[in-house]
């Protein structure tokens, strides 16, 4: 399971996961993404990523406490696990060595 | 304050598909944005975003699990496991199958756009069902055209009339611009509230202000191109005819294709206000413009707008004294199909040509339904041993319809794309045949919905009959080889066969009846010879340098044998009604047309003369003398011994009739040939042709050779 890349999307999910900490559940990460990069993304795909990022072990979830505006429904909060942060590290390390060894294209864009 | 819930039904859907485990944590997720979305974007939208969403959670992860192996698509998938089978197996049945629905659905597409195209002319204009276009009635003599005087009066005197917008042909204009000059024709003027009525888009400029100023013009981008390229086109100027200038105010998009109104430039009719003597004499005389109405909205039953028509009519009696003339009002949107009327700026539809064609694309996909029964029903015997099999372990007969259905609308789908394909190949050269822009707009819903039921439909028909025939089967006779075609079962599929080959017969005819059709018109002797004969429409600049021109033919071996006419005998659509001679009965109220002619015509023409001469070259007085055809002569109640000397007058000083000519025709061939008066005047003349017997086959490709020099200020197009 190590070997497998972290996916475009997936990568984003789980880096919200980070910024948001404790708060980290479906909508929540859905508004967070829209905030950072603009994007609109359906509940859904998030939920998918989701499942699919615990299927493989980058984080892993629990049951927070029910609120009103849920209808008394209980969000379920995500936490990175430290393979998903490894993961996260890794995917970053990777690009900015990339990044480096293109002098012509960072100075540009910086 | 009342709770604002989400759609139920769409929580009782994802309730149903949803695994259980997540449910409550999407179903949260989903209503605390719904609570968000409904402060934001109020109840509608965001319970349709609701849907949405609880749409986009059908994903494996949230589905049910124990669905993916239940027996229910485990069938589902078997059906289509052996559908392909079948199909894969018998490759030539399957090819001629799908291929032949393919191409009788391709044919039936192309026919339903053209016929769509055909119905939908006008209806763009938002108050369509408001506008209707004022004409003229004199008998059987019905104009699309009315004086240029009625509309504004009419709709001061008239409170249904809301308002008004006049429209003129501006012939030939000679544009020039960067020292570039092009010849236009598709030139109309316009009152300023034109695109009240008229919704073209404008890419450039403004709506309200693009017809306000006299001295301006509107232009479509095609043509904004033609002349400047990229440049930007707001403020450049024509200079129009040598006579006037106009500046660019707005760029329209490019007509569509359904409107009556073809034009590449509009100019406001107050830049002629003050020279056009029609607009300032206020005429209700001179019939030459097209006055367009938006009635009141009440105004919309039948005996509201002939009452209309009997005021207008009522109004015009009074005020000019005649009562030969009616006045009717035609709905914008029958312009196009359901009009006859003579001096049309539309080119006419036919609602008979509709409503065949359409008949011919359901014929065309009846056609091809049936085959598809046929072939599919003739191999039933293989699928049999399936049939009977299926039934023992249990299947029920309703199942089995519902297969071989599927079966069909599989095929049908794969069909269908092959159609479109075709048509999408087609298209071009069907424009090219058919003379329009059809195009299918793949970013409309209303296209996608016609297209599914299209699918759905052929599916279903072509699908039915096989499906309830090979359900039918009796599983033990089948197991004992007992199985035989009913008699009923072949009797069906005979009139199938029959229905089919009618069908096709009365298609085949039909082309082969307007193939001769055709053939007949081309072959038809029109009264004059057209062979070897070159016409060319005669220029301002031409007409004004008359004498030149006629030395230059003259000198030119190609051209010696010319004549210079005012109309070409073939679509003569304009006359007068006041022509007198001695002993015209009262009743007698025709419109008769006229062609001015010089003294070559009837010999370049070939036109037989009966009695009488013709025109002399240097003689003075022929001018005022006519020549008549056949059927004038019969009007007169004369015959070819007594007419010569008779007295005519044609809407001015009497003249004797000189000359007696066989008919020819002048109008197009389904119109019965009418009286005409031939006179020799040549101001005002239009056309000249010429030929040259020696040289068969002169074609347009050298005749350059005999282009006169003084078409220097001309551009030829």
């Amino acid at each position: 399971m190590g070997k497998e890349s972290l996916g475009e999307f997936e990568e984003l999910v789980l880096l919200m996961i980070a910024l948001l900490k404790e708060d980290a559940y479906g909508l929540g990460i859905c508004d967070e993404i829209k905030k950072q990069t603009g994007r609109t993304t359906a509940i859904g795909a998030v939920h998918a990523t989701l499942s699919r990022l615990e299927t493989k072990g980058l984080v892993e979830s629990s049951l927070g406490d029910p609120t009103k505006e849920r209808g008394g429904r209980r969000k379920r909060l995500f936490t990175l696990t430290a393979f998903g942060e490894k993961a996260l590290i890794q995917s970053r390390d990777t690009k900015v060595s990339i990044w480096t060894q293109i002098p012509e294209l960072s100075i540009k864009t910086v | 304050m009342r709770i604002r819930r989400p759609p139920a039904l769409a929580d009782k859907f994802l309730l149903w598909f949803c695994k259980p485990e997540l449910l409550e944590e999407i179903q949260g997720d989903l209503h605390a944005h719904f609570e968000r979305n409904h402060q934001e974007d109020g109840s509608l939208k965001s319970r349709l975003k609701y849907w949405v969403q609880v749409l986009q959670f059908i994903r494996p992860f949230a589905i049910k699990s124990n669905w993916s192996n239940s027996n229910y698509i485990s069938m589902y998938i078997h059906y289509f496991k052996v559908a392909f089978r079948h199909l894969a197996r018998t490759k030539l049945y399957t090819f001629l199958n799908i291929v032949g629905l393919a191409i009788g659905m391709a044919c039936s597409m192309l026919i339903l756009l053209w016929v769509e195209n055909e119905l939908s002319y006008d209806r763009f204009n938002h108050d369509a069902e408001n506008i209707y276009r004022l004409t003229g009635h004199v008998n059987d003599f019905k104009a699309a055209v009315t004086p240029a005087g009625m509309g504004p009066d009419l709709q001061e005197m008239l409170p249904e009339i809301e308002s008004v917008v006049r429209v003129s042909k501006f012939n030939n204009g000679l544009f020039e611009t960067n020292n570039q000059i092009f010849e236009e024709d598709r030139i109309l003027m316009a009152d300023s509230n034109f695109f009240d009525f008229f919704n073209f888009k404008l890419l450039l400029g403004d709506q309200s202000s693009a017809l306000a100023n006299p001295n301006t013009i509107v232009m479509t981008s095609g043509m904004a191109k033609k002349y400047f390229g990229n440049d930007d086109p707001i403020g450049k100027i024509f200079k129009v005819n040598n006579t006037y200038d106009v500046s660019v105010v707005a760029i329209l998009e490019d007509l569509p294709s359904n409107s009556h109104l073809k034009f590449d430039f509009l100019i406001p009719l107050s830049t002629v206000a003050k020279t056009d003597q029609d607009l300032v004499t206020k005429t209700w005389d001179n019939f030459t413009y097209y006055n367009y109405f938006k009635l009141n909205y009440n105004l919309n039953s039948p005996e509201s707008i002939s009452t209309l028509e009997e005021k207008i009519t009522a109004i015009y009696w009074d005020r000019q004294e005649s009562n030969s003339i009616n006045f009717k009002l035609q709905p914008l949107t029958d312009i196009h199909l359901k009009s006859d009327l003579q001096i049309d700026l539309a080119e006419k539809g036919n609602m008979q040509y509709v409503t065949i064609f359409f008949m011919a694309a359901l014929f065309i996909l009846g056609i091809a339904c049936i085959n598809f029964m046929n072939l599919s029903t003739a191999r039933s015997i293989k699928r049999s041993k399936e049939v009977a099999l299926r039934k023992t372990i249990g299947a029920q007969r309703k199942q089995l319809i519902g297969q071989f259905l599927s079966e069909s609308i599989l095929l049908t789908i794969i069909s269908s794309a092959l159609a479109m394909l075709l048509v999408i190949v087609a298209l071009p050269h069907f424009n090219t045949i058919s003379g329009k822009e059809l195009s299918i707009d793949f970013l409309e819903s209303s296209f996608w919905i016609r297209f599914l039921l299209i699918i759905m439909a052929t599916g279903l028909i072509s699908g039915s009959y096989p499906a309830l025939f090979l359900s039918s089967f009796n599983p033990l006779k089948v197991m004992k080889g007992e199985l035989k075609h009913s008699f009923g079962n072949i009797a069906f599929r005979n009139i199938l066969v029959i229905t089919q080959f009618t069908i096709s017969g009365i298609l085949i005819v039909g082309t082969l009846v307007v193939y001769n059709q055709l053939n007949f018109i081309k072959g038809m002797n029109l009264g004059f010879n057209k062979e070897n004969l070159i016409t060319i429409p005669l220029r301002r600049e031409l007409r004004d340098k008359l004498k030149t021109l006629q030395n230059t033919l003259g000198q030119n071996p190609f051209t010696e044998e010319y004549s210079i006419i005012s109309d070409l005998p073939y679509d003569l659509t304009t006359g007068v009604v006041n022509v007198q001679w001695d002993g015209k009965p009262e009743n007698v109220n025709i419109v008769i047309p006229n062609i001015n002619i010089d003294d070559n015509f009837l010999d370049l023409f070939e036109i037989k003369i009966l009695a009488g001469k013709g025109f002399h070259k240097d003689l003075r007085s022929d001018e005022d003398s006519f020549i008549i055809n056949e059927t004038m002569m019969n009007l007169m109640g004369k015959d070819l011994r007594s007419i010569l000397g008779e007295k005519i007058s044609y809407n001015g000083p009497k003249g004797r009739v000189i000359g007696v000519v066989e008919d020819f025709n002048f109008k197009p061939l389904q119109y019965e040939i009418q009286p005409i008066v031939l006179r020799k005047r040549l101001p005002g003349c239009s056309y000249y042709g010429w030929t040259n017997p020696g040289l068969p086959g002169l074609t347009g490709t050298n005749t350059s050779r005999a282009k006169p020099k003084i078409s220097i200020f001309l551009p030829f197009p």
